[in-house]
């Protein structure tokens, strides 16, 4: 029997702190048994000092998409243009919680066939405002196995 | 305004909340059901929720410390995601504040996320919760979509 056609979510956290790598990757792999219309994606980062945090990060992302190979920016982007707001108040005691936002993603709309990952690289991170950590929040629908009439 | 068409349609589906709830220990995980009634299949639409932010101290911290993931039982425990996904990333704001303890006011509007899934009847929902804080935590999950009644005719169509 179909099965229907159903939401599927992916969420990596990309440790920045102390990476001198010059970019970081996280690899996504979708169900084997459903291709996978990429919808949405977020980026959430906190924001940086404890006595006068601010929310400006310095990172930047690409996604690349593999056969065919292809990048779906073809140039590094800031993540803040990629989500609004993104950023989320760190871990301060009583802080006021600038938390108190709406999170939006970037439609992207991409189709993979089964078995075929996706990668967000991140890069531009070595510098001053480096948060220490990036989530990657991946929205999306898995579209199984059309059985023959 | 047709009745009989209203009354007709509201057999066919209806509208309908489940609702679950989950109190996670501190450095722990935590895990409840909710129920899909055998009257009828859920087909979910939205997704929203909120969390609490409590550290030890006791205090409010304000930040998210807390993650979920849903299981479908009903499908062996096909998971609806990936993994442990930090709430704040589709409780959008989310945060509750805790009463009692001293803290900023939530003030927050919660903002539905699409999520489009089908639970079979008679089965249930897992939550499974996470919370890395020094202090207990509480996640509220809603779901909103439609039941759709079992009837002999589709009570053995659906996967």
């Amino acid at each position: 029997m179909q099965r229907e056609d159903s939401s599927f979510w992916f969420y990596q956290r990309i440790i920045t702190a102390g990476i001198v790598a010059p970019e970081l990757s996280a690899i996504f792999n979708p169900n084997k048994d459903a291709h996978f219309l990429l919808e949405k994606i977020f980026f959430a980062w906190p924001t940086i000092g404890a006595g006068a945090p601010t929310s400006f990060v310095d990172i930047t992302a690409r996604i690349v998409f593999y056969s065919p190979s292809k990048s779906f920016n073809d140039v590094f982007i800031p993540v803040n243009l990629f989500t609004t707001p993104g950023t989320f108040e760190n871990f301060t005691p009583n802080a006021t919680p600038r938390n108190q936002q709406v999170l939006a993603g970037k439609s992207i709309n991409w189709p993979l066939l089964m078995y075929t990952p996706f990668e967000i690289k991140i890069s531009n991170f070595q510098g001053a405002n480096n948060p220490g950590y990036v989530d990657i929040f991946v929205t999306g629908t898995n579209i199984f196995r059309r059985e023959a009439a | 305004m047709d009745i009989k068409a209203l009354v007709q349609n509201f057999k066919e589906s209806f509208s309908t909340f489940l609702f679950g709830t989950l109190t996670v220990a501190a450095g722990a995980q935590g895990t409840t059901t909710i129920a899909v009634t055998s009257d009828g299949h859920f087909r979910l639409k939205w997704i929203l929720g909120s969390f609490t932010t409590q550290i030890a101290g006791p205090a409010d911290g304000g930040a998210n410390l807390t993650s979920l993931q849903l299981l479908d039982n009903g499908r062996g425990g096909a998971a609806l995601w990936d993994t442990l996904i930090p709430c704040h990333l589709f409780m959008s704001p989310g945060r509750q504040r805790v009463s009692a303890v001293v803290g900023d006011p939530s003030n927050a509007l919660f903002f539905p996320i699409e999520f489009n899934y089908l639970f079979l009847a008679n089965t249930t929902i897992q939550m499974i919760g996470a919370n890395a804080a020094g202090l207990a935590n509480r996640i509220d999950l809603l779901l909103v979509g439609d039941k759709i009644p079992v009837t002999n005719g589709n009570a053995e169509s659906v996967m």
